[in-house]
């Protein structure tokens, strides 16, 4: 087992699940990565972009140019903005329908598609089903989003093959902007491959039925990729923004919010509002998962992306990072209710997977961490709860259920 | 699933897995052989293999499987050799010394020359009519080996060209042996061990 | 008729498959045992597992990963690279589930212990993994990276070729590693008193080079890491353009493997 190291930039370290690595000169790859951002020439880029797409773009309105994967968060406006705005192109949305949709969630994704006026396409795999694969996921891999994150990369690349389209445009390439899996120049496309060994943690539809005995095939055939051969017969290819368009969400977002009337929400467990407001668990029951597996939260991933973008000092990150990733999570009641399981089940489960080289019981039978234990330049260690913030300012002007009930809608009308 | 079992000869040369992980995903049972009581209830026995012939006949000398292996070969019941396998099949080794092999195909194995190894995709030329390599004739198959059995032409059904013929593929009616491995030769390779398993278990 | 190869190279640092520029410079990927699932499944010719990292306290093979990797279902043959200094890692290597191994520290500190692998395992089963580099007066030399000197091909590492103890030499233009449509041909000079069959690895990406490789007769095949990874069926990519050169067609699966 190597030494653990730490990112001397960013609050990263060498046991990120992704995979990092730290050059000798103590910076990981993700801030390397993140530097091209500020010394490659973004206009022959997008020049690059637009020779891309060229082939692709039919000017029959009766056929679509490609496939955008959308939700009611993650950075859909953006994307859309620059296919349709931006390309002239002419996209078919595809959105998978995760369940645990806020209100919030749902009127962004019905203002995305009304505001742009595109068609769109939805999947809705059966309540039976799911529940099943949640239960069997959250048991055997600790994981209960699983079936959101193979359904939103799968469903895409099924339409392309069934109705022939074979571009689809995705935003940011997750590896590169965490911890710079690929430079901007290899302008690294969609793989299989990338799916299952970090969206999906090793385990594809198949192998989720011959590991565990809980799922039978009809619950699972909807995830499984296309053949190659399908793929091969359409030319199915999917690419990433993010090598053509420095990608930047925070600002990316207040441009939405401005253009297009995209709505934010406070979460009480990171400061950035702009992201996952569509989903009742990602930032809360799936983020104290990510606390008990790796020992950090999300917000730690929005504070390295605000170091590198020069928006906060380390020392500021750690203060934000310290305060956030203790606050309590909620909607709890609302999964174990979904799941029919009661809530101290539910708890047994989820302590089921803390990573017992970071969580520890004390004499009391209580789980604990070290909170503080984080290393700056190698040395010092920050050891106290920070009661005023840095500045760094993310505009919420909704709230996730909009004033109604908190309530996950399988289908929303979502407007007005 | 299929109710037949598979028996591999796990003699220590080399790694049983791939072919037990093959033969699996062709939906069969298998166990690995190590000992003389084990062959009872086997429907078709695999002897896969890497190395030197005379450590894996000696192997299979002291783990005394070379008569129980020979009298399952005499009751018809079938037999695939696998690269070593196949040659231990034979009647006899030159590699180092002289060693005796299972004398259940006709031949002698010698060291391949000019050039002294046969390593990667080569063609399967099927040069007799056989029911299991016939429709496999063309497809390209993973050789990996050093020395090649020379068997009298009546036993050779495919050969593989390196600048002149080495033998393939050989059979003796219920007993056959492939000098590549399909169980590394991907999908080419599958769809033969599949047929050779499934003509042989009904003929 | 034989074909040439087409090799997927996994590098691993630190159990992480990762990508690798110049011997200097790595970018995570991701898990070897997923890498290697996917290159199977395209079709990859061999796969080529090369461990950097078995040195000092590390300084054994890593059984357990080969075994992994060997283990995981794929049909496509696997050589592994990496920590092996002795007949007993070589043939613990081969019995956990690869089918050739590929030495190079062994050839700086002990070539006489080739010998010994080779009278066990086969010189089939051995690749001699070479990094070069083009120095002055336009001579290729040899790269002892953990020494971090330069040398030429001694007598003892020309024995063992000319007694025919190695089958193949695995050539790695380490200066190029990463670098789009760089290998360095005149590197090949290396090897041209002899008729050992080479493995030319290092900065081939593009249809050009590959062709210049393996068109000639001493090139046996090619061997590629980062550029696997940018896209799908990388490997069917790089043969479909290929399809009039000595080497297996692409092919694309039609069925699940299950």
């Amino acid at each position: 087992m190597s030494k653990l190291q730490y990112c001397k930039r960013c609050l990263y370290t060498t046991a990120h699940p992704l995979g990092l690595v730290i050059d000798d000169e103590g910076v990981c790859s993700g801030c390397r990565i993140h530097e091209e951002k500020d010394n490659l020439d973004w206009n022959s880029r997008w020049q690059q972009l637009e020779t891309l797409v060229k082939d692709y773009r039919t000017c029959d309105t009766r056929k679509y140019d490609c496939i955008v994967p959308v939700s009611g968060a993650q950075d859909s406006y953006y994307i859309l903005h620059i296919v349709k705005e931006r390309l002239g192109l002419n996209p078919l949305l595809v959105t998978y329908n995760k369940y645990w949709n806020t209100p919030l969630g749902i009127k962004n994704l019905a203002n995305l598609r009304i505001r742009f006026n595109c068609d769109i396409l939805f999947q809705n795999v059966n309540p039976l089903s799911v529940k099943k694969i949640v239960k069997t996921t959250l048991r055997s891999l600790g994981s209960i989003y699983w079936h959101c994150i193979a359904g939103q990369t799968v469903f895409p690349v099924q339409i392309a093959v069934r109705y022939q389209i074979p571009l689809i445009i995705w935003g940011a390439h997750q590896g590169m902007e965490q911890v710079g899996m690929f430079s901007h120049e290899h302008e690294v496309e969609m793989t299989r491959r990338y799916r299952k060994d970090h969206d999906l943690m090793g385990f594809e539809a198949d192998d989720l039925l011959s590991n565990f005995d809980t799922l039978k095939e009809e619950d699972i055939w909807q995830y499984r990729y296309p053949e190659d051969s399908d793929l091969h017969a359409v030319g199915v290819r999917g690419i990433y923004l993010n090598n053509y368009v420095r990608w930047d969400p925070k600002a990316q977002h207040e441009q939405m919010i401005d253009k297009y009337n995209y709505q934010s929400a406070n979460f009480t467990r990171t400061f950035d509002c702009y992201d996952f407001v569509d989903c009742y668990n990602y930032m809360h029951l799936h983020d104290l998962i990510k606390i008990y597996k790796h020992g950090y939260g999300k917000v730690t991933d929005h504070a390295c992306r605000e170091i590198r973008h020069g928006r906060l000092t380390k020392e500021q990150a750690i203060q934000l990072v310290l305060f956030y990733q203790q606050q309590p999570i909620k909607y709890g009641e609302l999964l174990s209710e979904w799941l029919g399981i009661d809530a101290r089940s539910l708890q047994f489960i989820l302590d089921l997977s803390r990573n017992k080289d970071i969580w520890k019981k004390d004499d009391n039978g209580q789980w604990y961490t070290d909170w503080g234990n984080i290393e700056i330049n190698g040395n010092t260690k920050v050891n106290q709860l920070i009661e005023s913030f840095p500045a760094i300012t993310f505009e919420e002007n909704a709230k996730l259920s909009l004033n109604t009930e908190d309530k996950y809608i399988t289908i929303g009308k979502g407007w007005p | 699933m299929s109710q037949v079992i598979v028996g591999l000869v796990d003699y220590g040369a080399g790694n049983c897995n791939s072919v037990r992980n093959t033969v699996s995903k062709l939906g069969y049972r298998s166990r690995l052989i190590s000992n003389p009581e084990d062959f009872d209830d086997i429907g078709i026995l695999l002897i896969p293999g890497v190395g030197a012939f005379s450590s894996a006949m000696k192997a299979l000398s002291e783990l005394e499987l070379i008569e129980p292996i020979r009298k399952f070969a005499h009751q018809g019941r079938p037999v695939i050799g696998i690269c070593l396998g196949m040659q231990l099949l034979a009647d006899i080794s030159y590699e180092l010394g002289i060693t005796r092999g299972l004398e259940l195909i006709p031949g002698e194995v010698k060291a391949v020359s000019e050039p002294k190894w046969h390593i990667g995709w080569n063609a399967l030329e099927v040069i007799k009519q056989d029911s299991i390599a016939s429709e496999s004739n063309g497809d390209s198959f993973y050789f990996n080996h050093s020395y090649e059995f020379m068997a009298p032409q009546e036993y050779i059904i495919g050969v593989a060209r390196l600048g002149r013929p080495v033998v393939a593929m050989v059979r003796n009616k219920n007993i056959c042996g492939f000098q590549f491995h399909p169980e590394k030769s991907q999908v080419a390779g599958m769809h033969l061990l599949g047929r050779a398993i499934e003509e042989l278990i009904n003929a | 008729m034989l074909r040439k190869r087409l090799i997927g190279v996994i590098t691993i640092l630190n159990g992480l498959a990762v990508q690798s520029f110049s011997y200097k410079r790595y970018l995570p990927l991701g898990r070897p045992e997923c890498i290697a699932e996917n290159l199977d499944r395209w079709g990859a010719d061999e796969i080529l597992i090369q461990l950097i990292d078995r040195t000092g306290e590390l300084s054994s093979p890593d059984i357990d990963l080969v075994k992994k990797i060997a283990n995981s279902g794929i049909s496509t043959p696997l050589i592994y690279a990496g920590g092996i200094l002795s007949e007993t890692d070589a043939a613990n290597v081969i019995r956990a589930g690869a089918d050739r191994i590929c030495i190079d520290q062994l050839l700086n500190t002990n070539p006489q212990e080739i010998r010994n692998i080779a009278h066990r395992l086969g010189a089939q089963a051995i690749i001699a993994s070479f990094p070069l580099a083009m120095g002055e007066n336009n001579k290729p030399y040899w790269y002892d990276y953990r020494e971090n000197h330069t040398k030429d091909l001694n007598e003892e590492i020309l024995s063992l070729i000319n007694d025919h103890v190695i089958s193949e030499v695995l050539l790695t233009d380490y200066q190029h590693e990463g670098i789009p449509n760089s290998f360095d041909f005149k590197l090949l000079s290396m090897f041209s008193n002899n008729k050992i069959p080479l493995i030319l690895f290092g900065g081939l990406s593009e249809q050009e080079q590959f062709e210049q490789a393996l068109l000639n007769p001493q090139v046996s095949a090619v061997a590629v890491g980062n550029f696997l990874n940018y896209r799908e069926h990388s490997i069917q990519l790089i043969k479909s353009k290929l399809d009039v050169m000595p080497i297996r067609s692409p092919f694309y699966c039609e069925r699940s493997v299950i």
